[in-house]
């Protein structure tokens, strides 16, 4: 319960257990009192009540008391939010971008994850974006909450985990649908193995901006492409083996011929390369029959290259 | 269970000895027959008995919505419905049980019953305004049906309706919006209608400070409602507005501020918690009075918490805000006024103990919920102390721990407060007593329920279940089969309950007198049950404090 897997739970603990415990004291003698008055003062054992109407002293001791615990209580929840709310400048830079329903992690040096990696016993500090919604970076294990609100830059939160191993990420805020699916993961590794990860994730990237500016996918881009889907988001919403989730299934859907709602109009489109990526810069523009204008636009959060790869693979999805 | 016998029959000097003209306000027959005697009276008693059937059909519908939300999380994944339905009925569960139930809560129906004849008044200020207040209810309530069953689904926004999401979905959520902007005027228009009732219409001899605790929190909620309700009506209609012309006042890709919304929507809606609350914090008072038949201890002291809380209750908003990015500065003030506000609900709690002390206690139904509800409240509110806390509300912001407390503050707190008032006005309003032992044992089954169903959220939510969620993580599981158990048994004992209460409109024992519990001193047990339309055959002459005993030989 009161675990010490990060520094910021520590600024929690500390005043949870002390309100806690006060709570407990008021809350049991409170409830005693009033059962004991209750046998005590019972109808059967004093049949005439006495009519009190008040006791000054006791109204000022039962008015000073609970205000100076109240200021006691905001005081030190105020020390702890204080520090929650103040990153060493030296902390470990990402950039955390939530969109319904899934997160992604950008590094430094252009890594981008799903899941978190992080380096254990480093200041961690993740800037938070959102594509579309409200929604709540929360990871339960290190006690660290904020909210992610489109177009509001400069919100984050900071922590440095203890332990090594694997902890939850939820998203806190309801985000619609599939809000409680919103899930990620973070896992804290020793600082060899984040360098390790760090570099070869980002010889990945590299690579792939190889393959994708040549043109020369070697048959490999669609791989990349899959690898895309999950990173960025795409594939909470977009199956690959037909089954229709929110958006349309990647399976057999290039070269079809679909019914589009393009500003309250039906029309026939055939899906290629210009209509695949027309739909992930301009989602709402043409809206497939049956479907609601819940995608946000990806404008500025693919490049050319990543729009090649998707589009490789979700070819390949024949 | 034997009959009240009361010690002392209290003398009726107020009103006159009840005769064969004077007949109860059922029985008067007036222009109107049949159910239009009900629906077009303007009768405060009678707008207030179907204030109290609607409020009840609707509590039922939203039981039945939560009995279906604790079912779905019995285990993880798919249980009974779909993630989509499951947003949907927490929406609607939140919606039905905040707008149609808790928000009207004591005021409209027993405080509309009661309000005047504890001022010794034979109405409201406005009986024709308080009709239409109870028209346009009606109407907004027919609204939220309307939007869960017809066009794109019914909303999934939470009761919330947060920006951007409820622009963006394809939900129903505009007809919900207009029926939360049509219900808040019913609470503009009662809320002002007891305010003038008060200031206009007290009994010679009434000053403030003669006025029964219930009407002290009548009139401090009455206040909050003219206040605070415009400001949730105009901002809905914002949402309606982008939502139907893409004006950007709230979506940020339109130039909108989703925090905006977040502000406005909490300066209604946590006075709002303050309207649902205060009444029941003063039925409280009357209640503990009446059954431990002394004089409260402290009344000037719990009357003005009531207005202290109805103030500093109105300037805690942005403490629903603390994670959403505002200021420090923001975080600072609203946590700091946030503390301020367990002061005088702590005061509250300590008079009402201090009043069992050398009373002399009938543990008759209506004392047992007001028990209850004292234990409750305290949960209810040292939790509220913990989200309060800015670097503990970090944590459990969004959890199942602030599921945990709303529910203790207003269902341990409202809704048992309105249980053991239903109990102990229950002879007065009908001139029947309900069956006595059936109503403890559903006393005992809820107050069970209760805390199996909702203690296990404090947990869950201090090791990270978010609230909202459908689908959970497996190690969450069996504190939520512990609390979909508890909601079974809360759900029978209120089944009970309510089953009790309704039967025995018909076979309960008849109850005509004018003081039933044998410790009633304030104006309503001096006038028959159930009172006559006018209330009183002279106005009454008010010459002592509302708890202190009529005859100076009691003592």
């Amino acid at each position: 319960m009161l675990s010490r897997l990060s520094n910021i739970a520590d600024q929690i603990n500390g005043p949870m257990l002390f309100i806690t415990a006060t709570s407990l004291v008021m809350l049991i003698g409170i409830t005693a009192a009033m059962i004991y008055f209750t046998f005590r003062y019972h109808s059967r054992r004093n049949p005439h009540p006495e009519d009190i109407h008040g006791h000054r002293v006791l109204e000022i001791v039962w008015t000073v008391v609970p205000t100076i615990l109240a200021f006691g209580f905001f005081w030190y929840g105020w020390q702890g939010y204080r520090y929650i709310k103040s990153p060493p400048p030296d902390a470990i830079q990402i950039d955390v971008t939530g969109r319904m329903w899934s997160w992604n992690h950008t590094y430094e040096n252009g890594v981008e994850s799903p899941e978190l990696y992080i380096p254990v016993n480093q200041a961690v500090k993740l800037n938070l974006h959102s594509q579309d919604v409200l929604h709540s970076y929360y990871i339960p294990a290190f006690k660290v909450k904020q909210d992610a609100v489109p177009n509001v830059p400069g919100l984050f939160l900071w922590f440095e985990a203890y332990q090594t191993g694997t902890y939850h990420v939820f998203c806190a805020e309801y985000c619609g649908m599939s809000h409680s699916a919103m899930l990620s993961k973070v896992h804290v590794v020793t600082a060899e193995e984040y360098n390790t990860w760090l570099e070869t994730e980002g010889a990945k990237v590299a690579e792939m901006k190889k393959a994708a500016e040549s043109g020369e996918d070697g048959g490999n881009l669609h791989i990349l492409g899959e690898a895309l889907s999950k990173s960025k988001g795409c594939t909470a919403c977009h199956s690959s083996d037909g089954t229709k989730l929110i958006g349309p299934s990647y399976k057999g859907i290039y070269g079809k011929t679909e019914t589009v709602v393009t500003a309250g109009q039906e029309r026939q489109i055939t899906v290629d390369d210009a209509y695949i990526k027309h739909s992930m810069l301009k989602p709402t523009d043409d809206i497939v029959k049956g479907y609601q204008p819940l995608m946000p636009s990806q404008e500025g959060l693919v490049s050319e290259a990543e729009i090649k790869a998707l589009t490789a693979y979700i070819k390949s999805l024949q | 269970m034997s009959d009240h016998a009361a010690p002392v029959r209290k003398p009726v000097h107020h009103g006159t000895v009840p005769n064969a003209a004077d007949v109860s306000f059922y029985d008067f027959k007036g222009r109107w027959s049949g159910i239009y005697s009900w629906i077009f009276s303007t009768d405060h008693k009678r707008i207030g008995i179907m204030y109290l059937a609607l409020q009840v059909g609707f509590f039922l519908i939203g039981m039945a919505l939560g009995f279906l939300i604790r079912l779905e999380l019995i285990a993880p994944g798919k249980t009974i419905v779909t993630a989509q339905t499951y947003n949907a009925i927490f929406t609607m569960h939140g919606v039905i049980m905040v707008f149609l139930f808790v928000v009207p809560g004591l005021s409209a129906s027993l405080g509309n019953f009661l309000l005047p004849i504890m001022i010794g008044a034979k109405d409201v200020q406005f009986p024709r305004v308080n009709l239409f207040s109870w028209w346009l209810f009606l109407c907004g309530a027919i609204l939220a049906v309307l939007s869960f069953t017809t066009g794109s689904g019914p909303p999934d926004t939470g009761w919330t309706f947060y920006a951007p999401y409820s622009i963006r979905t394809g939900t129903n959520v505009t007809m919900a919006a207009m029926a939360v902007f049509v219900l808040g005027f019913s609470s503009i228009l009662t809320g002002l209608n007891f305010v003038t009732t008060v200031h206009r219409m007290r009994a010679p001899g009434m000053t403030f400070f003669r006025m029964p605790l219930f009407v002290w929190a009548l009139y401090s909620t009455a206040w909050l409602q003219v206040v605070a309700t415009p400001v949730i009506g105009i901002t809905l209609v914002l949402i309606m507005v982008e939502r139907a012309f893409g004006i950007g006042v709230f979506d940020p890709v339109k130039g909108g501020d989703p925090i905006l919304y977040q502000h406005l929507f909490w300066i209604y809606s946590h006075p709002a918690v303050y309207i649902m609350i205060l009444p029941a914090l003063g039925a409280i008072s009357d209640i503990i009075a009446v059954h431990t038949r002394r004089t409260i201890f402290g009344y000037g002291f719990i009357a003005m918490s009531s207005v202290a809380i109805a103030l500093f209750g109105s300037v805690v908003w942005a403490h629903h805000m603390f994670v959403s990015g505002q200021s420090l500065v923001a975080n600072f003030v609203f946590s700091l006024l946030t503390m301020i506000v367990a002061i005088p609900s702590a005061i509250k709690v300590f008079n009402w103990v201090a009043t069992l002390y050398k009373g002399s206690i009938q543990l008759e139904t209506p004392m047992l919920y007001a028990l209850a509800f004292i234990f409750l409240f305290m949960i209810g509110g040292f939790t509220g102390m913990m989200l309060g806390v800015l670097s503990v509300d970090v944590h459990v912001h969004d959890t199942y721990f602030v599921v945990g407390h709303f529910h203790y503050v207003i269902f341990g707190g409202l809704g048992f407060s309105l249980f053991g008032a239903l109990h102990h006005w229950y002879p007065k309003m009908f001139g029947r007593m309900y069956h006595q032992v059936p109503s403890k044992i559903a006393w005992f089954l809820a107050f069970v329920g209760f805390n199996t169903l909702y203690l296990p959220m404090f947990i869950m939510g201090w090791e990270g279940m978010p609230r909202r969620y459908y689908d959970y993580l497996p190690e969450y599981q069996t504190w939520h089969v512990v609390s979909t158990v508890g909601s079974w048994i809360l759900i029978a004992g209120l089944l009970l309950m309510f089953g009790n209460l309704l039967r025995s409109l018909k076979t309960g024992k008849p109850c005509h007198e004018l003081d039933p519990w044998g410790g009633g001193r304030t104006l309503e047990w001096t006038v028959p049950s159930p009172p006559p339309l006018e209330n009183f055959d002279t106005i009454p002459h008010i010459t002592h404090g509302p708890y202190d005993p009529d005859v100076p030989e009691h003592k």
